[in-house]
């Protein structure tokens, strides 16, 4: 039995909402049971905006928006958060760029004058933009290049994609990290890096009128440009075919593979369904890929499922590792054998339940600290567009039944066109030809 | 019943305010921050159980949730010879089969709670815990008890995970990274009881034999070796009470554990390179033995460690990212043991850059003696450390995790309200003479990655480097060279 009672106890969060007349957004939640306080900026601006032929470039200029302007010094935003005992960092994904501080609660003015700076404007030079630029590019190394299956990651997204801009990874690569100019970063900020782009969340210690007098105070001013923010228009066509694409590395010492299907919106109403069978699929060692593939049959060295749902669209990614002394093919084997019963026979009361309370279990720990409650806030606000996602999410993925999840896997795996990558290590090229490495 | 409050927040918080200028003036002006809140934190309470196992209760009431961590105070330190892996393998086996449940009951059984299960053997400790709702704390408590005192150490499951352990090393041995932090061990600590992988390696993994799993599980985890902490939506009585029941049965095995001493004393300082010709990065480290966790200079060493390597503002992040892009990331650490634990600098960079970076890395340790940590410098890494510390214990498991630190050491648990305070003590003269005393060089330099790429500016400066090819590298021995 999913526990009811629970459900029911988990106090709704209350949240304050305000609206500058430059357009920002201002999402707060009062708590005063730690002296500090979250402060996060989320700007509608991810790496499916990267310019053309700039794979990275929104990742990269997440990196310029530490180095200041005539205002701010470089260190600034280590000043205000690490220095005093707070921290500060920053990420960027296909959607969305967001900077985040936790600080001491008085320090709560400095930083949002510090947010509002570099939400203004921006100097560099090309000392400091090249010098950035290299780290992004030790980033990409350290991320893709000494990780074995660093290029096996990136792959997926590259190959899955037929046009939308999904297709080119967050982290970019080195050539056109490095054909990136300076005047691209000011253009950057004044396309993107504006108040009616933006969604600032408060959680913590801090007294609401205080908030108001300051975010009026420093974000107030700010212009809101006349042109409109753009959008990417692109649509993704359906796929017409499945499609193997293979890939050799000679630092892979085990294959792997992963199988996509193209998922839905992450605003779409099948996304508690696709959630919960992510969770009965791929979350932790009692879900169906780890008992079948990594403990029972031992093909795999690891297994996992995810819902990755974005803005415009998303896919279903199944992911393995193959066992050392099995071969791709047995374990692909075992893959589909999983996704046939699945879509076959769907899921167990008992399945459901158990995923019901691990995300309950998981709301949980997002309350544990005022970060973790402005991750969600922001995340309702900006990636579902709606704040009181917060709070209803609960009762939505609650009422979720096993033969929905059973639907909405058949609705977007059963008859679809795949994308299979497998990824050989090097010396397997010469036996594993594409045409070896198919399925028997 | 209200928790006992102390205020050691506002000490965090203290600081002299507007001691640096932003701005040239007019309305772009950074505002100064404000008089600071007071906060603080719960005391833990303990009690003792008659079989010697000591109860750790934080009192956190605040949300629903419940984190239980039994910890072993012996861990890899007390491998048998030449059977690295041997208390990894032993914590990571509780989970995986108890003479009621098998693996994936028990998996199914907690997750079905909505909570995780988790058990480990690392450097001197062992550890199992769960973190649940609170309202399940009876059926996780029950779990938790099954597998810490009635592990089965089947023969199947022990293949299964060594076999898995094997397929980890495989990826984890093509990452410069972990080859560089497997190395450091043993160029830091020798033949002693730190100085093999705590995971095993590719060649003990396979020689380990249940008998020896059985043996080690038998000589350490006894209740007199143990602590049993809860953090969250419970108090010392009931604490105390599902101690009694879930683990009063349990009885001390013969055999006293004698926690090893590691032989750090016969150090020398080297240079070593491994070649990994397909290596997408080069890590660098330099490295020696430091101190142990209950030495005086304790506190002294995270300050200069602060200094040097922690967080974005630190002087090796600022050397080496933020002036000269050479590096996604430098830092250090300060890794405290039962005894003397190593100092690590270390860095990741392009090939091309690896001689370079050493040599960075080299030049801040001998700046922080000739170039004094003071002032807003000083202040600051005491905040980083303080807020850091703070944040720790935010969460139940965080919190939990610190009190799991004072117990594998048996320091005692006023030490958490005693590290705030402690830091912020620590002076420019204490950061300056830890640093002579324990960090500056000679040290000892461990690069992993494609050596023809830096090899030879490196030999300008590091004239004795041993290159070992990666084919060659044997984490088995001390001088690291697989023996024809």
């Amino acid at each position: 039995m999913a526990d009811n009672a629970q459900y029911a106890a988990l106090p709704s969060m209350s949240f304050q909402h305000a609206t500058l007349q430059n357009g920002l957004e201002i999402y707060s939640i009062e708590d005063h049971s730690s002296p500090t306080v979250a402060v996060q900026v989320w700007y509608h601006v991810g790496s499916k905006d990267d310019p053309n032929q700039r794979s990275g470039f929104a990742h990269l200029f997440e990196h310029m928006m530490f180095k200041g302007n005539e205002h701010l010094t470089p260190e600034t935003f280590e000043k205000l958060t690490e220095n005093v005992g707070g921290e500060n960092n920053a990420f960027t994904t296909p959607d969305v760029t967001v900077y985040h501080e936790v600080v001491p609660s008085n320090y709560l003015e400095p930083i949002l004058w510090a947010e509002a700076e570099r939400m203004a404007s921006l100097t560099l030079n090309d000392a400091n933009f090249n010098s950035e630029r290299n780290v992004v590019k030790e980033e990409y190394r350290q991320r893709i290049l000494a990780n074995p299956y660093g290029e096996f990651s990136l792959a997926i997204d590259q190959k899955s994609f037929a046009v939308h801009p999904y297709k080119r990874p967050s982290i970019g690569n080195i050539a056109e990290l490095d054909a990136a100019q300076l005047p691209e970063v000011k253009t950057f900020h004044s396309t993107f890096y504006r108040p009616d782009n933006a969604t600032l969340i408060v959680v913590g210690d801090f007294k609401p009128s205080d908030l108001e007098t300051w975010t009026k105070k420093y974000f107030g001013p700010i212009p809101r440009p006349t042109t409109k923010v753009p959008r990417v228009t692109v649509i993704e066509p359906p796929r017409k075919e499945d499609r193997h694409e293979v890939l050799f590395s000679p630092k892979a010492p085990l294959p792997a593979f992963a199988v996509t299907y193209v998922a839905p919106s992450v605003r779409s109403g099948d996304e508690p369904a696709l959630d919960l069978a992510d969770e009965i699929l791929s979350g932790g060692q009692s879900s169906r890929l780890y008992q079948s593939l990594v403990y029972e049959q031992q093909v795999a060295q690891r297994a996992s499922f995810d819902a990755d749902l974005r803005e415009d669209l998303g896919l279903l990614t199944f992911r393995v590792i193959v066992a050392s002394g099995k071969s791709l093919p047995e374990a692909e084997k075992s893959l589909n054998d999983q996704i046939e019963k699945i879509l076959r026979d769907g899921v167990t009361e008992a399945e459901l339940d158990k995923a019901k309370n691990r995300f309950l279990t998981g709301k949980l720990m997002d309350r544990e600290t005022n970060n973790g409650k402005a991750s969600a806030l922001g995340e309702a606000a900006v990636i579902y567009r709606d704040p009181n996602h917060l709070n209803t999410d609960l009762a939505k993925y609650q009422a979720v039944t096993t033969g929905e999840i059973k639907d909405v896997l058949n609705k977007y795996i059963a008859g679809k066109k795949k994308i299979l990558i497998e990824y050989f290590p090097e010396t397997k090229k010469e036996a594993a030809k594409p045409e070896d490495a198919k399925k028997p | 019943m209200r928790n006992r409050q102390v205020h050691l927040l506002l000490v965090l918080l203290c600081f002299v305010p507007g001691h640096y200028c932003f701005a040239i003036g007019g309305v772009d002006t950074a505002p100064l921050p404000a008089s600071p809140h007071s906060g603080g934190f719960t005391h833990p309470k303990e009690a003792k159980l008659d079989n010697g196992l000591r109860v750790i209760v934080a009192e956190r009431p605040s949300l629903p949730l419940l984190a239980v961590e039994l910890i072993i105070r012996n861990g890899s330190e007390a491998d048998p010879n030449n059977l690295a892996g041997t208390a990894s393998l032993t914590g990571s086996l509780l989970t995986k089969g108890t003479e009621k449940m098998s693996a994936p009951e028990i998996a199914s059984a907690i997750e079905s709670l909505g909570g995780t299960i988790f058990s480990a053997g690392a450097s001197d400790n062992s550890n199992a815990g769960v973190l649940v709702m609170s309202s399940k704390a009876e059926p996780a408590l029950t779990i938790l008890a099954d597998v810490a005192l009635h592990p089965a150490f089947k023969e199947e499951e022990i293949d299964r995970l060594r076999k898995q352990s094997l397929d980890g090393l495989r990826v984890a041995l093509q990452q410069p990274g972990s080859v560089a932090s497997y190395v450091v061990g043993r160029v830091v600590y020798g033949d002693g009881e730190y100085g093999h992988a705590a995971g095993g390696t590719p060649e003990t993994l396979p020689a380990i034999e249940r008998a020896d799993i059985v043996k080690f599980y038998q000589t350490y985890y006894r209740p007199d070796n143990a602590a049993l902490i809860f953090a969250g939506n419970i108090t010392l009585e009931k604490g105390k009470d599902y101690a009694e029941k879930f683990f009063g049965t349990w009885k001390a095995n013969q055999g006293v554990p004698r926690p090893r001493s590691a032989a750090t004393g016969t150090w020398k300082p080297e240079s070593v390179v491994v070649d990994m010709p397909e290596a997408g990065q080069a890590s660098i480290g330099v490295t020696k033995p430091a101190i142990k966790r209950d030495s005086p200079d304790y506190y002294s060493g995270l300050v200069a460690n602060a200094a040097l390597g922690n967080g974005f503002a630190s002087r090796l992040n600022r050397e080496i990212r933020i002036k000269r892009g050479l590096s996604y990331g430098a830092r250090s650490s300060l890794d405290v043991r039962r005894d003397a634990g190593a100092f690590i600098a270390s860095a990741q960079t392009k090939n091309e850059s690896a001689a370079e970076v050493a040599l960075l890395l080299q030049a801040e340790l001998k700046r922080l003696e000739t170039d004094p940590v003071q002032g807003d410098e000083l202040k600051s890494r005491q905040a980083l450390l303080t807020g850091n510390y703070a944040r720790s214990l935010e969460t139940d498991l965080g919190f939990a995790s610190q009190i799991a630190g004072l117990a594998v050491f048996n320091l005692p648990l006023e030490t958490l309200d005693k590290f705030i305070p402690a830091i912020n003590a620590v002076t420019t003269k204490d950061v300056t003479a830890f640093a002579g005393k324990y960090l500056v060089p000679p040290s000892s330099l461990v690069i992993v990655g494609k050596a023809s790429a830096f090899v030879d500016p490196l030999k300008k400066n590091f004239s004795k480097t041993k290159v070992i090819p990666q084919s060659n590298l044997d984490l088995n021995r001390a001088d690291l060279v697989k023996q024809k």
